[in-house]
């Protein structure tokens, strides 16, 4: 026998008549009770009061209270879910600011909203009489409060009201917000009952969405728990009729978030009318606290590579793969550096089908916000596939080192490369990059503003645009941002409307005592730059020989990862890993990344880059840089390679030529922990450089250094380009005999001479009569003109074995304004695949031959008018002298022979001098700068115009005695032809020469008039060009015969 | 006439105040009371609703044919149709019905006059708080459709203004009983009850009613409904449970019966078709249950505090008889049982050629064809299948055999009546016309039912024992 009651519960009655129970079926026999399962909110209102919701919500906690004390006590659906939502209301209020700050972009708010009930009631009673009927007297004895709150969220600007205030559960839910589980196309679906909802999407801080999902809570965030359990809940002073939530709030005093000594920043929540939101006495809440997740950005960046992880903090990825082939840029706004220390930014990403959740740790705990493909869901952020825009972008940063010393950190340049990769559409504007600079101070993160040098103490100057992709076959865009007077820690990169951050990895200067002297030998045709460290006094060790510049490690922070590869050198992995339209940008219009002595290495050929639109001021990379790529590749069509910058006269462009070389070795004394401010700085400057010229040189080299390594005019010194070989050769015991030395040091612009007596300089002289005169155009003024015999016999015929150096010569021979010299330098500097030398000895070796007879004939005439004996021993020096060994003969003997000949012929008698020529031609300038005493005598330099019977110390002094000068010069032009003549045969008789060579052409050019040539060029190079009063310390000796050996090559 | 006011609200109300016009018609005692029918329910097209107007049309035809005679009233007799029933119409000599009280086929959010506050005003959040859009925009006519929310609204208009009221507040007097049924997990007797009581409770100025004894029953769920999304109905008995334990956590401190009856299924064991405009759900043990709430709480005093009653049943089989039941029962078998005689001689009686009585007391042919007859034949056909589908549904009140009068000590199953077939009944009948000597009347049909029941009882007494 089974009785049971006829009931909804088995209370054990005893009879089967009607019997007395001690008291009612009451909400705790309920328990017992198992319902079934609903999918629908239909009981929610089920109670004969008009405010039934706030009682069923009421119901809905204690039975969720019973659910989490018994989980064989199912709270069922419909209670969970209003349970949920309720707990939604609360939180979402908890986290307003956040979402007030990082959700709601389009308008979406919030609103507060009182209700008074006596004056509402009095409105309802006279518009509804009937509701009014009903409610005034439900509302006495259930609600009883004088003001309700009603939440209205707004968004496209219609309105939906969320929670009514509760004197119950703090809050209700509409009905029109509860849900069914509905099944359509075989699957279950979550349906509002209003449709009004349909569009309600409220991410919640913590995942999920607002409303649509359950979520208990022991699942929820452990601010807001701590904030329900710790502070509104926990006083004893609640209300009584909130039981029901409280204690299911308190039913949690073991969960393991729940911390007693848990630290909240609240603040009240506000009302429409101001007031403090208060229900029921419960005072509603909202965190102040930092608002983690509002430093999220929206949207996420994806490059299509890999950000470097040696120059770039990048994000740990928890579940990454060796194919990865992108990055994301930190979707964070820059406040959040605020956080962290340093660039300890703590974040982790996890890789997901179809999202990537980003995890930011702080103080404890993880932030997390997921970035979708697609869908952009309120409170979960979008992918900005950069690839898929067809956007390329990278960046480089110069120098990516920090000097120990704050002040010194004065300078850094980034550029900006983008490129629109897409054929189609309109093209991506560089302009649509920008990047803002941040830097750190203590805790606070301080914007570094644009301004302009002369505004503020520091900032960052406005973007410059170098060169812009017009069209989708163009390379890419080029921007450059330079910071001054102050360093930055990370930089907010914009891509149309997408941020992101990159936070530099620094290199960093140590303190220490070392110091270095550095010697720059700007040249003509090419610039050297050496480095020696200097003894504990600061002056040079100079038991040690002179170091190559080489750097071990890039100078350049660029955003992509260099791929390892043992076959490529760390240049060409940098270079040729970036994407490929900003390839030859790269090159030619930023700095290398790295001196690596094979790549990239002096000496350098000096020349400087530039844009055609000379209306703007030369600045470094915003417009010039130093073309390090010269000769390996060209500029692009907006850019110009200017090769004549040494004697330009134009200060500014040669500024930016030594600020760049000055930067660069910069970044090299840092790399070496070096102290910036005790480096020493030699520079060399010919003779024969003019007055203005010199003056030009003199304030360039007195300011720079100063500017960029800190260091007073006292640590640089200038000195002669034709005295310091001679330190070097004499150090590395080149000079057999000192007695009477000469060194002959012949540039692309000017040959130097100094005379040496006893190791003592005894006079200097420079002539501005180099080599390129051999490959020049005489005094042609048009720059464009290509007349120069060797370039024309050359120009269509020479072949490269390399392909890239065939198509740059064809480049070069259309480029109008491509000199002659240009060509064949470029022609020299790659003979390993052209066979030029082969070419231009077999050729033209009779004006190599004059070019050289002309400057020992010169040489040997002043020295012996200024009453000196022929040289014993004659060291060669200058990259411009190769074309002895090259082109004439690599026989010293050869060598000997003639310069023993023009002696016998200037000086008389016979002479057997010590010939020497070095390998290290170039650089013996560099390394005679460094080596030499910087109290050793200083030279004495000799102007020589041919003849000593005048004075001829200015332009007035030879215009007044032109005419003897001319008449002695032509004796010695004379006697020049005469000695030529004798050297082509004697060197014919040596089979330096083919036998079968007709060199007479070549002497009956010599021979030629050179009065006329004399008159004319004197007029236009000397006397046209500068004042009386100018000091000339060039040689009008040269006038003529720069015009015959251009002749000469055309024979 | 001392009355007992039974308020009938919602389809559960119905049908539990069709079982006790049964119960009252076979026999069952309203110790003295006459029972005044009020019924609340805005289903103006409610079949079920009709048809019990229609059945208190018959009994009261029957009641009033077996208690005239002598040129006046007769008291009322003992055994079958032994108490009045009277309406409340009746009672206030109007026509006015409950019926017309609502609000016909207007939307809830019409009946409000919703529309009359402006867009923006705040006040329509808070309607947005109390009401759902479907509850707004649902017709009266078909009921509140669970929502007792919406119910209390309506309803409490409906009670407040209706002249049924008023004349209930009239009419009620000192000594008066009040019984309230309803069932908890709907909408209509959800909100009702508590409503009801409550207007009841305050009306301050009728003492009588304020202050008179009050009772209810109830019922809890005790049926299925088929799953909604094949009917379209907004009714999903999924819920019920849900609903009834809100509302009895509301009850709990809100309801002030003295006599509260709870009558409910622990698990729902039938299930209708899921059609809420017509509800002719069969009729189910658990109203008969909670039908006989109302005459045991016509037996009993005033408590000095609020009592809860529930009742079990001995056994919980789906087929039930007088030892599942439960000897509480006994009472209940016992009138049906009789009835269900007293049905089967209605339907031989007219055909049997040689009894005596039909010319000792004239119930001969013309008696069967007088409408005092035929009415409580036309009664007895409703009775019969009312019975029936208390026998079949789930759970089954199926306590008799009455397929056969040839082997009639079955009747009652589980134990055996000293009457072998209809002979014994119609020969103790014959002897209650001999031993009766009444002259002070000469109503047949009074005679009959008398005759019958006499008959009857003294068999069936048994069951009591």
């Amino acid at each position: 026998m089974a009785r049971i009651d006829l009931s909804i519960v088995d209370r054990g009655t005893s009879s089967t008549s009607w019997t007395k129970e001690d008291v009612a079926l009451t909400a705790d026999h309920l328990d017992k009770v198992m319902e079934q399962k609903t999918d629908n909110s239909g009981a929610l209102n089920s109670l004969p009061t008009p405010f039934a919701r706030f009682f069923v919500a009421k119901e809905a906690f204690r039975r969720a209270t019973e659910e989490h004390k018994d989980a064989n006590k199912e709270a069922g659906f419909t209670y969970r879910q209003m349970v949920s939502d309720i707990l939604d209301v609360y939180e979402l209020l908890f986290n307003l600011n956040y979402h007030r700050n990082n959700s709601w972009k389009n308008g979406e708010k919030l609103e507060i909203r009182e209700w008074s009930m006596l004056e509402n009631l009095t409105y309802i009673k006279k518009k509804m009489p009937i509701l009014y009927n009903s409610v005034s007297e439900y509302y006495k004895s259930d609600i009883k409060e004088e003001k309700l709150y009603f939440l209205i969220f707004t968004e496209d600007g219609q309105e939906k009201l969320l929670a009514c205030s509760s004197p119950i559960t703090g809050f209700v839910t509409p009905p029109d917000m509860d849900k069914a589980v509905i099944r359509k196309d075989g699957r279950l679906h979550i349906k509002f009952t209003g449709s009004l909802y349909d569009s309600l999407h409220l991410r919640r801080k913590s995942g999920g969405e607002y409303f649509w999902d359950v979520k208990m809570f022991e699942d929820r965030d452990i601010d807001f728990k701590n904030y329900m359990f710790n502070h509104l809940f926990a006083s004893d002073e609640v209300d009584e009729r909130f039981k029901a939530i409280k204690e299911y709030i308190r039913s949690f005093d073991q969960n393991e978030d729940i911390k007693k000594d848990y630290q909240l920043k609240l603040a009240d929540v506000k009302t429409d009318q101001n007031d403090s939101l208060v229900v029921n006495g419960l005072a509603i809440k909202s965190s102040d606290e930092i608002d983690i997740m509002s430093f999220f950005t929206d949207t996420m960046i994806r490059v299509p590579y890999r950000i470097s992880r040696d120059n770039y903090v990048t994000i740990k990825y928890q579940n990454d793969s060796k194919e990865r082939d992108y990055d994301f840029l930190l979707p964070f706004k820059p406040d959040v550096m605020s956080l962290f220390g340093g660039i300890d930014i703590d974040v982790n990403f996890h890789i997901k089908k179809m999202s990537v959740a980003v995890i930011l740790k702080y103080n404890g705990k993880e932030y997390v916000k997921e970035y979708t493909n697609d869908n952009f869901i309120s409170g979960q952020g979008k992918i900005v596939d950069l690839q898929k825009a067809s956007i390329s972008f990278d960046l480089g940063i110069f120098p990516n080192i920090l000097s120990h010393k704050e002040q010194e950190n004065n300078y850094f340049k980034i550029l900006v490369v983008g490129a629109d990769e897409d054929p189609e559409g309109p093209v991506f504007n560089i302009d649509e990059i920008s990047l803002s600079f941040f830097k750190r101070e203590g805790n606070e993160i301080i914007p570094i503003k644009e301004r302009l040098p002369h505004e503020a103490n520091f900032g960052v100057e406005p973007a410059v645009v170098r060169s812009r992709q017009k069209t989708d076959e163009e390379e890419s865009g080029t921007k450059f941002y330079e910071l001054f007077n102050t360093a930055f820690n990370f930089f907010e990169v914009k891509i149309l409307n997408d941020t992101g951050l990159l936070i530099p990895k620094w290199q960093t200067s140590k303190a220490t005592n070392e110091t270095f002297t550095y010697a720059i030998d700007l040249g003509t045709s090419n610039t050297f730059i050496s480095r020696c460290k200097n003894e504990s006094d600061g002056k040079p060790d100079l038991s040690r020989k002179p170091e190559l510049f080489k750097m071990e490690r890039p100078m350049v922070n660029f955003m992509h990862e260099i791929p390892e590869d043992r076959q490529l050198s760390l240049t060409r992995r940098i270079e040729g890993s970036i994407f490929a339209k900003a390839k030859n940008k790269i090159k030619t219009e930023f700095i290398p990344a790295i001196i690596d002595g094979t790549d990239y290495k002096f000496p350098i050929r000096t020349a400087l880059c530039g844009i055609h639109d000379r209306s703007k001021e030369p600045k470094l990379f915003d417009n010039h840089n130093i073309a390090f790529f010269y000769e390996k590749m060209m500029a692009n069509d907006d850019q110009d390679v200017m090769t004549d910058i040494k004697w330009d006269k134009d200060e500014k462009r040669l500024r930016v030529f030594v600020r760049e070389l000055l930067l660069i070795i910069k970044c090299d004394i840092l790399q070496r922990d070096g102290d910036l401010d005790r480096t020493h700085l030699v520079w060399f400057s010919p003779l024969s450089f003019m007055g203005q010229t010199r003056e030009i040189y003199q304030r360039i080299w007195n300011t720079e250094p100063t500017n960029i390594l800190f260091i007073p005019t006292n640590q640089i010194r200038r000195f002669s380009e034709s005295e310091a070989p001679y330190y070097y050769y004499k150090k590395m015991d080149y000079i057999a005999d000192s007695d009477a030395v000469t060194v002959i040091d012949i540039g692309g612009g000017s040959t130097d001479f100094v005379y040496f007596k006893d190791n003592q300089p005894q006079m200097a002289n420079s002539v501005h009569f180099g080599c390129d005169v051999l490959w020049e155009n005489g005094f042609n003024d048009f720059a464009n003109v290509k007349e120069n015999g060797i370039y024309l016999r050359y120009a269509d015929t020479l072949c490269f074995t390399r392909d890239d150096l065939e198509t740059l010569n064809d480049s070069y021979k259309h480029v109008d304004a491509m000199k002659t010299k240009d060509i064949i330098n470029f022609w020299l500097t790659n003979e390993k695949h052209c066979e030029i030398t082969r070419y231009l000895s077999n050729d033209f070796k009779p004006v190599f031959i004059y070019h050289l007879t002309s400057i020992l004939f010169y040489m040997a005439s002043m020295y012996k008018e200024n009453g000196l004996v022929a040289p014993k021993t004659i060291v060669f020096s200058g990259n411009g002298s190769k074309y002895i060994d090259r082109f004439i003969s690599s026989e010293i003997s050869a060598l000997k022979n003639i310069i023993d000949l023009v002696f016998k012929k200037v000086f008389g008698g016979e002479h057997n001098v010590n010939i020497k020529l070095p390998e290290e031609r170039k650089e013996s300038t560099c390394y005679g700068g460094l080596y030499r005493d910087p109290n050793a005598t200083t030279v004495c330099d000799v102007v020589y115009q041919g003849d000593k019977s005048k004075d001829y110390a200015k332009v007035g002094d030879i215009n007044a005695n032109f005419d003897t000068l001319k008449s002695v010069l032509l004796a010695k032009y004379k006697d020049l032809a005469a000695l030529y003549k004798d050297v082509l045969n004697m060197l014919k008789q040596q089979s330096i020469i083919d036998s079968m060579l007709n060199t007479t052409k070549y002497v009956t050019a010599a021979e030629e008039d050179m009065g006329t040539p004399l008159s004319t060029y004197y007029k236009t190079q000397v006397k046209e060009k500068y004042a009386d009063e100018v000091i000339f310390n060039d040689s009008v000796f040269f006038l003529p015969v720069i015009n015959k050996i251009f002749n000469m090559t055309k024979i | 006439m001392k009355k007992v006011f039974v308020f009938c609200i919602g389809g559960t109300g119905i049908r539990v105040m069709k079982s006790i016009t049964m119960l009252m018609a076979s026999g069952m005692s309203t110790n003295g009371y006459t029972v005044v029918p009020v019924i609340l329910d805005p289903h103006l097209d409610l079949e079920e609703k009709k048809n019990l107007h229609t059945l208190f049309g018959s009994y009261q035809d029957i009641y009033k044919k077996s208690t005239q005679g002598g040129g006046g009233s007769l008291n009322h007799l003992d055994g079958f149709f032994n108490s009045e029933i009277i309406t409340i119409n009746e009672l206030n000599n109007q026509l006015n019905d409950t019926q017309q009280a609502t609000g016909a086929n207007e939307r809830f959010r019409s009946y409000i006059n919703e529309a009359n506050i402006a867009a923006h005003d705040i006040n329509k959040y808070f309607i947005q708080t109390l009401f759902s859009t479907k509850n707004l925009d649902s017709p009266l006519s078909v009921g509140f459709k669970g929502n007792p929310n919406v119910g209390t609204v309506v309803l409490g208009e409906m009670i407040e203004g209706a002249d049924w009221f008023k004349a209930f507040k009239q009419h009620c007097e000192k000594g008066d009983r009040i019984f309230i049924i309803s069932s908890i997990f709907g909408g209509t007797g959800a909100s009702g009850y508590p409503l009801l009581e409550k207007k009841i409770r305050n009306a301050d100025s009728q003492p009588a009613v304020k202050n008179a004894l009050m009772g209810a029953v109830t019922v809890l769920p005790y049926y299925g409904l088929k799953d909604p999304s094949t009917t379209g109905s907004d009714i999903d008995s999924a819920n019920f449970y849900t609903k009834t334990k809100a509302a009895l956590a509301y009850y709990e401190k809100t309801v002030k019966s003295d006599y509260l009856y709870y009558a409910g299924e622990t698990s729902l064991i039938q299930v209708y078709e899921n059609d809420e405009k017509k509800q002719d759900d069969k009729a189910h043990f658990i109203e008969l249950v909670a039908a006989s709430a109302l005459f045991d709480f016509l037996q009993r005093e005033k408590p000095e505090t609020q009592q809860f009653l529930t009742r079990a049943i001995e056994d919980a089989k789906n087929s039930l008889d007088l030892v599942s039941l439960g000897a509480g029962y006994k009472d209940i078998v016992k009138c049906v049982a009789d009835y269900k005689l007293l049905s089967a001689f209605i339907n031989t009686l007219p055909k049997e050629t040689f009894f005596p009585l039909s010319k000792n007391r004239g119930f001969n042919e013309c008696f069967y064809k007088d409408a005092a007859f035929l009415a409580l034949q036309r009664f007895t056909k409703i009775y019969d299948s009312w019975y029936q589908e208390l026998s079949t549904n789930k759970r089954a009140f199926a306590p008799l055999n009455t397929e056969s009068l040839k082997n009639m000590e079955g009747w009652v199953k589980t134990i055996s009546l000293d009457a072998k077939d209809d002979s014994y009944y119609l020969l103790k009948m014959i002897q209650a016309s001999n031993a009766n000597k009444e002259k002070d009347h000469n109503n047949k049909f009074r005679f009959f039912l008398q005759f019958a029941h006499e008959a009857i009882n003294y068999y069936t007494k048994k069951i009591l024992k």
